[in-house]
């Protein structure tokens, strides 16, 4: 049922149900709330899902102490972690261009912004037919956008000089 | 009643009528197919021009929609791992891993087949009890909702796979989530840490496809090649929809979700989401054989979307019967009826027989054309998972910011969906469940919402206020033993796999 590398979630789960704790029992509350709300209050299930959560990181910290001697878990993670790392980089990645795209999207407009998006993306998963790229790229986000735009009704970002 | 009922066909079989009906299928279909667009919003898009329509008309329109979008949310869901609709995250369990096994014919076949035979159960649910029904409903007070949504969730247990306390963790951590924003019944700000935008509290849009779609991107983008196919190669991909031995496997399923779906589409509030999760947990909780369940089991694909798809039927009962829209979508029917000065309760059935009983056959007409619509999409949806992966790798993350930028035409809401996204990613490397957190944040809201109901009305016992009537007492008992035998089971299984393994 536990592993040995189980102290990780039982650390951060130990200490997000502290945190949640320590938020929902210091925030104060009015009179007048007091009196209309229930016997729980706004805080009642929060601070439930608190406890929850700090006695399931307790019981995983206490599960991989006593594990700490095995083996057999930390053979099998060695091997399904190698060559992980340059992995992780893509997803890093990933983030990033996500990251830029949202901060592009009011500036650029959702036309030019998510075309680029498309191309970079095509080229980080290693696609290196440009040809390909640029018309799947120019096409989806066409499609996209009359879908959404026309169809559907959703205003979609414009570009900030049009504005 | 067979009189109006004969007035209902005759009015349902007039050829506009059967165009209106057969368009809203296929405009559903679309909506529910495309992540961020939901039944709801389909039909909204429609309403302004049902004004031009004969009421009646309008209605088995938007049903069409309805039916069509409930059903087409699992197309994506078993496809490539991203509900279209809010009610198809269940579905992403099993439907998806079949998909992964390189049979997406017949994770889409048994999606299908279900959708429509929980329709149909539905309709008749509706045609013959509309008025029992929803006086049952009414009964139902914030103690039977609040035990009826601690059920659902002990379907958290059963996620974690080999450790049921990290199923439990993912839960929780949901049902955290459920709590950010303003509180219900005071109106105090929960952890929004001043931020306006967290007033609001967390869509479920970008929670659901940030711990579904982008995770599943960020998985996929580790294993990334170039130039490989999805999921599977396509030369391995099975074509082959569901045989008379599939169906026959399904088919207690579907009609045992499809009930559950009827009766909890009959509740105001409880919604198609909160359906399929119970559907899936119950199917899984009294079906024999079940270890295979969220291994690509097609029974776990046809008791979710057999359930969200009779809560079609189940939501017109309180509409029709007592001008009560239960959910979002039946508001907009509601909406509907009213622009043309029809007012629905009791009296509709006699002052305006063509609309109460015309719904009832044009449900069953739309089912139908769901069918027959739904063979055709198959046919040409399956080829997604022959496409490229980077192709569709960029395609599936640009699809899913533009459908969270759609929900409210915020920015943000992408911000969330990445960050939700991480979430999964690094959920999914600590061996924690998206889906049980997704699972938490439908049913939190709800448990929270009518459990403090329940305790202002019980003046402040929780005793009184939980075991508040038989049926709530009955339904948390069943919890709590439901509760016990997923930690023994799991207990008892690893415990043989231990000894196996020495």
């Amino acid at each position: 049922m536990f592993r040995k590398d189980d102290w990780k979630v039982g650390s951060i789960a130990t200490v997000f149900g502290c945190l949640l704790l320590y938020f929902s029992l210091t925030t104060e509350l009015s009179k007048n709330v007091l009196a209309m709300s229930d016997i729980a209050g706004p805080f009642g299930v929060p601070n439930i899902v608190a406890v929850i959560i700090i006695a399931i990181g307790l019981l995983h910290i206490l599960a991989a102490f006593l594990l700490r001697n095995d083996t057999s878990t930390s053979e099998k993670k060695k091997k399904e972690n190698a060559g992980d790392s340059s992995q992780e980089r893509v997803v890093v990645l990933v983030i990033i261009i996500s990251a830029v795209y949202i901060l592009l999207l009011s500036f650029l407009g959702y036309l030019i912004s998510t075309c680029l998006l498309i191309a970079v993306l095509m080229y980080l998963f290693y696609e290196r037919n440009w040809k390909k790229t640029i018309v799947f790229s120019v096409l989806f986000t066409g499609a996209l956008f009359l879908i959404f735009n026309n169809l559907l009704n959703v205003n979609l970002p414009s570009l900030s000089v049009l504005n | 009643m067979l009189e109006h009922l004969a007035l209902g066909i005759n009015f349902a079989f007039d050829w506009h009528a059967i165009m209106m009906i057969f368009f809203g299928v296929m405009w559903g279909i679309v909506g529910g197919f495309i992540p961020g667009i939901n039944a709801t919003v389909a039909m909204s898009l429609i309403l302004p021009f049902t004004w031009g329509m004969q009421p009646h008309v309008a209605i088995m329109m938007l049903l069409g929609i309805y039916a069509g979008a409930e059903y087409a949310g699992s197309i994506p869901a078993c496809l490539i791992g991203t509900p279209g609709t809010n009610a198809a995250a269940c579905t992403v369990l099993d439907g998806y891993e079949l998909t992964k096994k390189g049979r997406p014919g017949l994770a889409l076949g048994t999606s299908l087949y279900a959708s429509v035979m929980g329709g149909l159960i539905g309709n008749a649910a509706l045609i013959m009890l509309a008025i029992p029904l929803a006086s049952v409903a009414l009964s139902f007070g914030p103690s039977e909702y609040c035990a009826l949504a601690i059920m659902g969730l002990t379907m958290i247990c059963s996620l974690g796979g080999k450790n049921v306390f990290k199923g439990v963790l993912a839960g929780v951590f949901g049902i955290f989530l459920s709590t950010v924003g303003l509180d219900p019944i005071t109106s105090v700000p929960r952890f929004s840490f001043g931020i306006l935008e967290l007033n609001q509290g967390f869509n479920l849009i970008p929670v659901m496809m940030g711990l579904f779609a982008v995770t599943e991107v960020l998985k996929q983008a580790k294993e990334c090649l170039g130039g490989e196919k999805f999921i599977v190669a396509s030369g391995n991909i099975s074509k082959k929809l569901p045989g008379w031995q599939d169906f026959k496997k399904i088919l207690p399923v579907s009609f045992f979700s499809g009930i559950i779906g009827t009766f909890i589409g009959v509740m105001p509030g409880a919604g198609a989401s909160t359906s399929s999760f119970l559907a899936y947990n119950e199917a899984k909780r009294w079906l024999k054989n079940t270890h295979t369940f969220g291994q690509g089991d097609i029974r776990g694909i046809a008791a979710p979307e057999a359930a969200n798809n009779a809560v079609t039927g189940g939501a017109l009962v309180p509409l029709l019967s007592l001008g009560i829209p239960g959910s979002n979508s039946t508001a907009i029917m509601l909406g509907a009826l009213m622009i043309h000065n029809v007012v629905p309760g009791p009296m509709i059935f006699d002052k305006n027989p063509e609309i109460a009983y015309g719904a009832f056959v044009a449900l069953f007409i739309a089912n139908i054309f769901l069918l027959l619509q739904g063979f055709v999409l198959i046919r040409v949806a399956y080829k997604i998972t022959s496409i490229s992966k980077p192709l569709l790798l960029a395609a599936i993350i640009t699809l899913v910011f533009t459908g969270a930028y759609a929900v409210n035409g915020q920015i943000s809401d992408i911000i969330l969906t990445v960050g939700f996204g991480i979430i999964g990613y690094g959920m999914k490397k600590f061996g924690l469940p998206p889906t049980a957190t997704v699972l938490g944040f439908v049913l939190g809201s709800i448990m929270e919402h009518n459990l403090r109901r329940a305790l202002i009305i019980s003046e402040g016992s929780y005793w009184g206020g939980i075991f508040n009537s038989p049926l709530s007492s009955i339904l948390i008992i069943i919890s709590i033993l439901s509760l016990v035998i997923t930690v023994y089971r799991n207990w008892r299984e690893n415990r043989a796999a231990n000894s196996a393994a020495a």
